[in-house]
């Protein structure tokens, strides 16, 4: 494979412009990061030290092998809802290794209200077991949550991907295989207690933990008896009476311990495709990302730059490199997997899409995962195109893509504007992980584009009633648009709303990509074949 | 000679005394109990037989069980190395009885040595120095006074007892009374026999013995001095011979004491006369153990001498062959006992499993040991589990040679004072032959553990740390990326 | 996680920090990056900066003993209490997880025991059961007589601390 030689000039003012813009882009999202995550008032802190409860980092921090990575997903959940007061969505989940293992942890955040579970907290759990599920890594649930936020029952409880999608997640997993330990720190209540029912495997602190459909006050209310968690549901009642949990600890530090070796004694299952190479690092600067990414949402940059600071060794097997050459394409290395790379260079032509869907078939014929690195402002439009077949090669394209029994996994570099969006594997197209970087801006179209159409609408109506046309209202209606586009067209709204896996500073792709693929491979890959494709 | 010979002991003296009798030809027969089953000295001998006990030295002590074995297997002799039933008159008779040689002295020594005060009057009677002394013939009363009279400081003892039990130490007048009377109590305890006995202590004494041989019949030879100063809790940690700095006439003036003894009693067999050395020269007799000592190899080996032959020579009749102007001491020899126990525990006796041993080897070094890897250590015997001796052609190569065995020495699984054994050879005033009995009490602070460099004890966690599953699979079997990834976090 | 141990009765923190390119590791606050090798289970060889510790090793039940540069070391491990009473949940009584009858006490009001000694055998099912001490303590109490029949949930035995 060659090397990618890196046309960027680090001396040029262009470059120091961008950097500044992407460093600061990084700092800010760095800083937001400390917040949700660390940031708590120090009454809920003092709290749980009192308990002898760890806060649940901590708990994460001892609970993963000592030394190695840990991928927090979707941070920043939640994090422009409910006023932001459920930072992170009261809830951790992520990878990272367990006595050798690849696992997902999804661990209750204490530190939030409770660890009270909110519409997106219960998304972000059944986001976190859909992963599982098609990955297949084994879960360990670090429970402590007081329960469903009563106040917002009706986005928690009814619908299919609410909180019964928790425990239906937690049988098919058991169902799959796939190994599920509870560790039980603190209470779950009504819903919650059936995580850890439905693990394989559950440990509970003696004192601390507590496993019940009805907590204390429920009781109360409704039987008028007056008992304490312990009575009602406490390590000793569930390991030796009911049988409902299997172990008792004394300790936290202990029952992460037991939780540990229990994961020990988990089967190791070979991978769908082992690593090729050593994982070698690029050979530019990862770093210099931050002069790449322009500094304005419209600017174009050339994607091998990014290419090049992404994968091992800077080494780049281009496919078809001079058809189509708005859409890059090619195998490479990422940690010493290979994959399959398909990134926007340009808006997507007839070239470029036919070229996109048949490297897709390539790598789905070679077992290779794919990359989507997505910065696209859409498929090309208008007579010519049309005439060409634009749409129907979009729909080739979708098809290969929807059809791929390899992994897929895309990073959103800049824009993802329109059924671009689709085609290059956006969110609704099960993509095993989807990242953001922070400069990221998602929308069917563009803010500018967006407003503009709706203006010409509102003036065509007004034209159609004789109406006069009166340009401030025009305005205002651009004004608004463009807005409410800026809001919801950021990296940080996407993230609230989970419509990704987490924001990550690019230069932590390498790594993010890294762990993504390895978990990713623990599936084995499924049936070959494909729809019906519109020639 | 023997054609067969019990060995009514277990452990490393029952090894030794069938490599004599392996080497002689003679067959040899251990006895063990079940907890012994596999043992090195059960499996070493020619033939075994088990013998049953609730409590396993009971079985070892069973007097009848012995003799019943001897008759089943045909032993002549019974060797009953040191311990247990060695010094038993009564098992000495019952074997003899039996029509079985007991290799020993004859059952009438054995209680004449056997009592510290009557071995004493006869040693006195025969011209031997004993320390002053009183002792307890009418009331507990009467006996302080005439305590008290010998002047301070004063060693109180159960007339009976040996090993330390019920031994106090007096140094003012205040405190002789309560100290006689606990005396008297333990004794009555340990030995079921509550006279005790005072005599004048010598500060800062040296224990010095004298092995002998005899025939029975008035022949004495002695095979000169050991020095057993370096002791813990009254029991002898560290031998050697010849003692340093002990003036030849002075030696033998002792050497000659002994064989006075050992003729007017007509002793019988290997035997050992201790005495009590002070610093100005006066040595007192302290008593004889009728038996082979645990520390005769270091005799044996500046002289050149089997003691197990010898012994089984003169018990099968063949008397003395040696002769006094024969037997020369040449170079130095050391001894240490390994012993299961804690000595930063006040030598607390521990228990556990010979999981890993190495025993060292090289020039002038000899194991004696009765242990091999796997052996469970318990609480059911004696908490010493070999011996090392070491031989130079000085006392300071020998010295150097036993520090560079017991560093070599590899006994794990049981906590064992093979470290601290070390420390004292280490040691600058054992290193100058300045010994007395108070030794490792005065040199306590120099024989604690030296601190640990910050690198041994990192690799000393990490050495521990990768036996565990936890941290094997945490170190080792983390799959790629997340090995090279690293401590991570996005 | 972090590994809690105590060498000759010090505490100590071990950590692995990194595998790559050496496996590296803290005890406190110095870091050791190293080589380890193990040619048996109880011998290891570690390389820290250019020295070469070469050493023997047993695990008990409670520790590792390790033998190096002529010295012994006590390693006590991070531990937690397994199986049966994991949480060292102390029970005064022991019940009858069956009806039977008693068929012999080994033991009498009064006796201390010790963990793990046989109190009393019982029999239910055509099958003889040993109850034992699950602690030291003092029977307290012997309720059910030998050749006597007693219900599910029967105390059996009762344990007072010494």
């Amino acid at each position: 494979m060659q090397v990618l030689k890196t046309k960027i000039n680090t001396a040029s003012e262009d470059f120091r412009v961008r950097y500044a813009h992407n460093k600061g882009l990084a700092a800010a999202l760095k800083d937001k990061l400390h917040q949700v995550r660390h940031v708590r008032p120090q009454r809920d802190l003092d709290r749980l030290a009192k308990q002898g409860k760890l806060t649940p980092r901590q708990r994460i921090e001892k609970l993963i092998d000592p030394g190695t990575p840990f991928l927090e997903l979707s941070s920043l959940a939640a994090n422009m809802a409910y006023n932001g007061e459920a930072p992170g969505a009261s809830v951790i989940t992520g990878i990272g290794i367990v006595s050798g293992r690849e696992v997902m942890i999804n661990a209750g955040d204490s530190t939030v209200k409770g660890g009270a579970w909110y519409p997106l907290t219960v998304q972000k759990i059944v986001r976190c077991l859909d992963i599982a599920i098609e990955n297949h890594l084994p879960v360990v649930h670090v429970c402590d949550s007081a329960g469903a936020q009563l106040q917002l029952q009706s986005e928690v409880f009814p619908d299919k991907y609410m909180a019964g999608r928790i425990f239906r997640n937690q049988a098919v997993l058991s169902k799959m295989g796939i190994k599920q330990v509870s560790l039980v720190m603190g209470h779950c209540t009504a819903g919650g207690a059936y995580i850890p029912a439905m693990s394989d495997y559950s440990v509970i602190v003696r004192g601390t933990g507590g496993v019940f459909l009805g907590g204390p006050p429920l009781v109360k209310a409704a039987t008028g008896q007056v008992m304490t968690a312990d009575e009602i549901g406490g390590a000793d009642l569930h390991t030796q009476l009911s049988g409902t949990v299997d172990y008792a600890a004394n300790t936290e530090d202990e029952a992460i311990a037991m939780g540990r070796e229990i994961i020990a004694q988990f089967q190791d299952k070979p991978k769908a495709r082992t690593r090729i190479g050593l994982g070698q690092a690029p050979l530019y600067d990862p770093d210099e990302l931050y002069g790449i990414i322009p500094d304005d949402i419209k600017k174009s940059f050339d994607i091998r730059e990014v290419i090049a600071r992404v994968v091992d060794g800077s080494r780049f097997h281009e496919y078809k490199p001079d058809y189509g050459t708005t859409l890059v394409t090619g195998y490479a290395e990422i940690w010493g997997f290979q994959v399959g790379i398909i990134a926007n260079n340009g808006i997507l032509f007839n070239d470029s899409t036919k070229k996109a869907a048949h490297f897709i078939e390539l790598c789905n014929q070679n077992n290779t995962p794919i990359l989507f690195l997505q910065n696209i402002t859409g498929y090309m439009v208008g007579r010519d195109y049309e005439i060409a077949g634009i749409t129907k090669d979009g729909a080739k394209m979708i098809m290969a893509q929807v059809a791929s029994h390899v992994p897929k996994i895309t990073v959103m570099c800049h824009a993802s504007y329109g059924a671009g969006n689709y085609g290059m594997c956006g969110r609704a197209y099960d993509g095993r992980f989807l990242f953001t970087w922070p400069n990221h801006q998602i929308a069917v179209m563009g803010n500018e584009q967006a407003a503009g159409t709706l203006v010409d609408v509102k003036r065509a109506q007004l034209e159609r009633t004789g109406a006069k046309v009166d340009q401030a209202v025009l305005d205002k209606i651009r004004d608004d648009t463009i807005k409410a586009f800026a809001t919801q067209t950021s990296a940080y709204y996407s993230t609230s709303q989970l419509w990704d896996d987490g924001i990550i500073d690019p230069t932590d792709t390498r790594n993010a990509l890294g762990i993504a693929i390895s978990a990713s491979l623990n599936a084995p890959f499924g049936p070959q074949g494909a729809g019906v494709y519109r020639f | 000679m023997l054609k067969k010979v019990l060995i009514a002991n277990r452990g490393e003296i029952a090894c030794r005394v069938m490599r004599t009798c392996k080497r002689l030809g003679i067959a040899s027969v251990a006895v063990y109990h079940h907890e012994d089953r596999n043992a090195p000295h059960v499996a070493m001998a020619d033939e075994k037989v088990q013998l049953t006990g609730q409590v396993p030295t009971q079985a070892y002590l069973d007097q009848e069980q012995i003799v019943a074995a001897c008759k089943a297997t045909g032993a002549e002799a019974v060797h009953p190395g040191y311990g247990f039933l060695s010094e038993n008159a009564g098992f000495a008779k019952r074997i003899t009885e039996a029509g079985i040689t007991f290799i020993g002295p004859d059952p009438e020594v054995i209680t004449l040595m056997g009592d510290k005060i009557i071995s004493r009057e006869f040693a006195a009677k025969h011209g031997i120095p004993v320390a002053p002394s009183a002792k307890q013939t009418g009331t507990i009363e009467a006996f302080i006074k005439e305590a008290a009279a010998i002047g301070f400081p004063l060693l109180i003892k159960a007339s009976a007892g040996g090993g330390g039990k019920g031994m106090k130490i007096v140094r003012k007048t205040e405190e002789l009374e309560e100290n006689i009377r606990v005396a008297a109590s333990e004794a009555q305890r340990y030995f079921s026999d509550g006279r005790v006995y005072a005599e004048r202590l010598v500060d800062m004494p040296r224990h010095i013995e004298v092995q002998v041989l005899g025939d029975g019949k008035g022949n004495v030879v002695h095979l000169f001095e050991r020095e057993c100063s370096i002791q813990r809790r009254y029991q002898k940690v560290v031998e050697e011979s010849p003692a340093p700095n002990l003036p030849a006439k002075l030696r033998d003036e002792i050497c000659a004491s002994a064989v006075r003894l050992c003729a007017a009693a007509k002793y019988k067999n290997a035997g050992t006369v201790e005495f009590i050395l002070g610093s100005k020269g006066e040595y007192y007799f302290l008593e004889m153990n009728t038996r082979l000592q645990v520390e005769h190899p270091v005799t044996e080996i500046v002289l050149g001498l089997d003691l197990v032959e010898e012994q089984l020579k003169i018990a099968s009749g063949q008397g003395l062959a040696l002769k006094q102007s024969d037997i020369r001491q040449n170079g130095h020899a050391l001894e240490v006992r390994v012993c299961a126990e804690r000595p930063e525990k006040d030598f607390q006796p521990a228990t556990g499993r010979v999981g890993v041993l190495r025993v060292p080897q090289g020039e002038g070094v000899r194991w004696d040991g009765g242990i091999r890897e796997g052996q469970a250590v318990t609480p059911a015997f004696d908490s010493m589990l070999a011996k090392l001796i070491s031989y130079g052609p000085d006392r300071a190569t020998a010295i150097g040679r036993l520090a560079g065995a017991l560093r070599d020495t590899v006994l794990l699984g049981v906590p064992t004072n093979i470290d601290f054994l070390s420390r004292i050879m280490a040691n600058p005033v054992f290193k100058d032959g300045k010994l007395h009995t108070g030794f490792i009490k005065e040199q306590g602070e120099s024989l604690m553990p030296a601190p640990v460099p910050a690198a041994t004890e990192a690799a000393v966690a990490v050495a521990a740390l990768t036996i565990t599953d936890d941290f094997q699979a945490s170190a080792f079997h983390t799959p790629e990326p997340y090995a090279s990834i690293g401590a991570w976090r996005n | 996680m972090a590994f809690d141990i105590a060498i000759d009765g010090q505490e100590r923190t071990a950590d692995i920090l990194a595998r790559k390119p050496d496996l590296t590791v803290s005890l406190g606050d110095a870091v050791y990056p190293l080589i380890y090798s193990a040619h048996a289970p109880e011998e290891f060889e570690i390389q820290i900066a250019g020295k070469t510790y070469k050493g023997f090793r047993y695990a008990t039940a409670e520790e590792v003993h390790v033998r190096l540069d002529g010295r012994t070391f006590v390693v006590e491990l991070p531990r937690f209490g397994g199986g049966h009473g994991a949480g060292g949940k102390q029970d005064n009584e022991i019940r009858a997880d069956m009806p039977g009858t008693v068929v012999s006490l080994h033991c009498k009001e009064g006796d201390e025991v010790t963990s793990g000694q046989k109190l009393l055998t019982i029999e239910s099912m055509k099958l003889q059961i040993s109850m034992v001490a699950p602690r030291d303590g003092v029977v307290a109490k012997l309720p059910v007589a030998a050749n006597t029949t007693f219900e599910r949930g029967a105390v059996l035995a009762a344990l007072k601390p010494v």
